[in-house]
């Protein structure tokens, strides 16, 4: 029953720990989606920002030159400008003669055409000599075509902003051109591949997301950690803006619930545990009790019945003896032997029963020679009672371990239960087998045989099917106790009318070296 | 069990951390090839590793004011004439003792006089020139050989065009033990490297580069008066004392700091006079190239003298040398030397090592000969070479184990093998 209630206790626990391991596993993917989906909210923002900004001064831009009149004194007035305006840095004017070496630093001689032809143009981000980065961008002139105003953007502001964004503890943002070259970065590790130029972790995903490729949301980012991640795209300048936060970090919230959850339940199962436990030795001790007062209650009404029996007979003989006639002599002498030898076997029965079976003190025991030697000791008993004992060995010998004296004891209690239930001139086999890893000695006879219903109890304790007067109900109860203490099992098959055949089962050894 | 005593020691030592400072390398990231940092050396980025092994009879205090540096004690007669002993033990790094003829020959370019006097030196300028400036900047050597050496705490241990490596002489616990000076090709090169953890110290020209550094928990900011300012030189050789002097009464100087700098940069006071005499064609102003700072505050410049204001042109340091010594210019951005003022107003004195300009004032030539600078400075403006703007500080980012980093007083990195690293 402790084995079952212990099945039944980790059963339990198990089913509970694969919910718990399913819902921490749900808990952290929606923790993980959450944190991703903040993060790409925080990107779109920033990279709403960085747009903002630029069409600033774009606009900035094209409001100068709009008030572009005329190219005397335009030259003269716009290098003026960052003087209102630093963030449209150098502001010039474009025209056909402008000299080479005054044109804007890193616009393409196709833009510089472009501008000229009134479209507005826009170079490659860029660092100047003061590492300002920086970008040349030209709007047309307003009433002058032909001609464009040009400033070199500065785009401090870009790193500004990716400065600005901090997410958790160390979360950061990164922004990246279309190419996927750094063009800021929020943590400190990445900036000096700002300048550098030397592409990061996530050079070639942000090259990707800028080709409208999906954008992972997890992956081992620059800093040498596995991260979440957030995307946003610009469409004018094609940049990208990650916002990045170390998943440890992100997660930890979460992770700390399920810590403290996980704790609670834990606590909740072994409290419960240990009160369901406590509550089961309770019930098992109840019924320990009960079983054991109706054992007595057993014993004691076995006890009580064989004995007032026995007095009963003594009680008799003993009036007989009073009558002093010496005719009753020999049915006196005959009562008091009878007597005698029955308490005798009661008293030897209940002697085995005291003895204690110690597995350590097992000793190898060929099971062949064993049923010879029970069979001969069983002799004197079947003569007396006119059957005959055959032994029949396995054909390969069984060795078994055990207590010879105890297993002794028991096969002679079913081989004299045998020799009682067969009739004068009837015959009791002893059998002896193997199969698989088991060894088997049967005892057959050929006598009235059992009622079904009594099997089920034919070895509880005084549940003697002969009611001679003479047993008491031990034997088969000994029998089952001496073989299950040496790791076997007892059985018995038996036809009314036919017979019965009980068996002793035994594992099986090695043959002793 | 002696042997487990052994091993247990041997672990116990092997996880014991270095002493701090005892081998603390200081890597600092410069820009352009490094050469012998010898004072009588060709002036190099290794200049700012002269100080730690070369050190000057005399330094500056945090006031200005001298105090003593190779020299423990001095005593000046005249400003052209002082006695001064030397620290107990002063020696060379090679352990030859400081003689006059070291100190004379050290000091030759002033053509200073120096007797030796029981154990003291007599330092004397024959022509009266002011000994005190120069007594500050002009590290003491001596040559062994094709090396020099010098009585500082560091010692040159090698050197190529990328790197200059320096050890301390006398191991001193708790500070910098090696000092590795880096040379990069462009200026974008220390920047990156120190951002990218290869170098512990840069020096940062302009306020903007420090919003890299943020966030940077490895580098801390440092930052430190400065000795040079912006400037508008005005050429002497085109106008007379007059139209200076309108001139720098017609730049608002508070203005243009302000507009080119915002707070970074400490304006000058307001000059005097009136702005009446300004010549009537506009004034060209010239500015050395790739200089963003003197660019955008020629455009501030410009734009201040109004309709006297002229076209911007962008010259480069060769030219720009060439100009100071003709004098043949409108206007010249420039940053000279303001401070401290002994050495400020040396720039201006006529038989001046340092006078690169020519200019020539009498008065200030007096004051110099007085040894009052405040009194050179101020004749200065009544006949200004140049219009002083503002000056901005000097800034640096340095690791942050260093404790008690300092730019200044006056030699960038000067304090350097004072500073003490941090546990």
């Amino acid at each position: 029953m402790a084995r079952n209630l212990l099945v039944l206790v980790a059963g339990s626990g198990l089913v509970i720990a694969l919910v718990g391991l399913s819902a921490i596993f749900l808990l952290r993917r929606s923790a993980e989606r959450s944190s991703q989906a903040a993060l790409a909210v925080i990107a779109e923002q920033a990279a709403s920002r960085i747009g903002a900004y630029l069409s600033h001064q774009r606009e900035m831009l094209r409001a100068v030159a709009g008030l572009v009149t005329g190219i005397a004194e335009a030259e003269r007035r716009l290098a003026q400008v960052p003087l209102d305006a630093p963030s449209l840095g150098r502001v010039t004017l474009l025209t056909q003669r402008t000299p080479a070496d005054r044109l804007p630093q890193r616009l393409a001689p196709a833009d510089v055409v472009a501008a000229l032809s009134g479209r507005e143009v826009a170079s490659p981000l860029y660092f100047r000599e003061d590492l300002t980065p920086a970008m040349d961008v030209c709007v047309p002139a307003g009433a002058t075509p032909g001609t464009a105003v040009c400033a070199t953007l500065d785009l401090l502001e870009l790193q500004r902003q990716m400065q600005r964004i901090h997410v958790g503890r160390s979360g950061f943002a990164l922004a990246f051109d279309a190419e996927g070259r750094l063009l800021a970065s929020g943590a400190a590790a990445l900036r000096a591949n700002v300048l550098t130029g030397e592409p990061v972790t996530e050079s070639p995903l942000a090259s990707r997301v800028a080709r409208g490729e999906p954008a992972p949301a997890s992956f081992r980012g620059g800093i040498d950690e596995v991260v979440l991640a957030g995307w946003a795209r610009l469409s004018d300048p094609r940049w990208t803006v990650v916002v990045e936060e170390p998943k440890r970090e992100a997660l930890a919230p979460m992770r700390n619930a399920l810590i403290g959850l996980s704790a609670v339940a834990v606590a909740a199962l072994v409290v419960t545990a240990a009160l369901g436990a406590a509550q089961s030795r309770r019930v098992l001790d109840t019924l320990e009790i009960e079983e054991r007062w109706r054992t007595a209650g057993r014993i004691a009404t076995g006890i009580s019945h064989d004995l007032g029996h026995r007095l009963a007979i003594l009680q008799s003989t003993a009036a007989l003896a009073e009558a002093n006639d010496p005719a009753y002599l020999p049915l006196i002498r005959d009562n008091l032997r009878a007597e005698t030898a029955t308490l005798k076997k009661f008293v030897a029965d209940f002697a085995d029963l005291s003895r204690e079976v110690s597995p350590d003190q097992f000793l190898p025991l060929d099971l062949n020679a064993f049923a010879q030697s029970v069979g001969r000791t069983a002799i004197p008993h079947a003569e007396k009672a006119g059957v005959q004992i055959t032994v029949t060995p396995a054909a390969e010998t069984p060795w078994v371990k055990g207590d010879r004296y105890l297993l002794e004891r028991a096969a002679l209690n079913l081989l004299s239960n045998a020799i009682e239930a067969s009739p004068p001139g009837g015959q009791v086999s002893i059998e002896v087998g193997q199969r698989d890893s088991v060894a088997t000695l049967k005892v057959t006879d050929r006598g009235p045989g059992i009622g079904e219903e009594r099997l089920p109890r034919i070895f509880d304790a005084f549940k003697s099917t002969k009611r001679t007067g003479a047993h008491v109900g031990m034997g088969l109860p000994n029998v089952r106790r001496i073989v299950v203490a040496h790791g076997g099992q007892t059985a018995v098959e038996s036809v009314l009318g036919k017979g019965s055949t009980f068996s002793i089962v035994l594992p099986l050894q090695r043959r002793p070296s | 069990m002696r042997l487990a005593l052994l091993a247990a020691s041997a672990v116990a030592l092997a996880c014991t951390p270095p002493r701090n400072g005892s081998e603390f390398r200081l890597r600092i990231a410069l820009v352009g090839p490094l050469r012998d940092p010898a004072p009588d050396a060709e002036p190099s980025t290794s200049s700012y590793a002269q100080e730690w092994v070369f050190e000057s009879l005399l330094r500056t205090a945090p006031d200005g004011s001298a105090i003593g540096g190779l020299a423990a004690r001095f005593q000046f007669a005249s400003p052209s004439r002082v006695v001064v002993e030397l620290r107990e033990g002063a020696r060379f790094s090679d352990g030859s003792a400081v003689t006059a003829d070291d100190i004379r020959q050290s000091l030759r370019e002033s053509a200073f006089e120096v007797r030796e006097q029981a154990r003291e030196f007599v330092i004397e300028s024959p022509a009266g020139d002011p000994v005190e400036p120069i007594l500050r900047h002009n590290g003491i050597f001596k040559r062994v050989g094709d090396k020099a050496v010098g009585t500082g705490p560091f010692q040159v241990v090698s050197l190529d065009p990328e790197r200059l490596l320096l050890r301390r002489s006398v191991p001193a616990p708790g500070k910098i033990a090696e000092v590795l000076l880096l040379g990069y090709p462009t200026s974008r090169d220390p920047f990156a490297h120190t951002l990218a953890g290869d170098a512990d110290l840069l020096i940062v020209d302009d306020p903007k580069k420090l919003e890299f550094f943020e966030g940077v928990s490895r580098l801390r900011v440092v930052r430190g008066h400065g000795a040079n300012s912006i400037a508008v030189a005005v050429g002497r050789h085109r106008f007379d004392r007059a139209v200076r002097s309108a001139i720098a009464a017609a730049l608002p100087v508070a203005n243009i700091s302000r507009l080119v700098f915002g707070k970074e940069c400490l304006p000058f006071p307001v000059n005097a006079g009136t702005a009446s005499a300004l010549p009537s064609k506009p004034l060209d102003v010239l500015v050395l190239q790739e200089d963003f700072q003197l660019a955008h505050t020629a455009l501030a410049v410009t734009r201040a003298l109004g309709q006297h204001g002229g076209e911007i042109r962008f010259i480069s340091v060769p030219e720009a040398f060439r100009l100071l010594k003709s004098q043949d210019f409108d206007l010249l951005l420039l940053r000279p030397l303001v401070w401290p003022p002994s050495s400020a107003a040396l720039v201006w004195g006529s038989n001046s090592p340092h006078n690169f300009s020519g200019y020539r004032n009498l008065n200030v030539d007096a004051a110099l000969k007085a040894g009052d600078w405040a009194r050179a400075m101020q004749e200065l403006r009544e006949d200004p070479p140049v219009v002083f703007i503002c000056t901005p500080e000097r800034l640096a980012v340095v690791d942050s184990r260093v404790k008690n980093p300092q730019v200044g007083p006056y030699g960038y990195l000067e304090t350097l093998p004072e500073w003490e690293i941090a546990e």
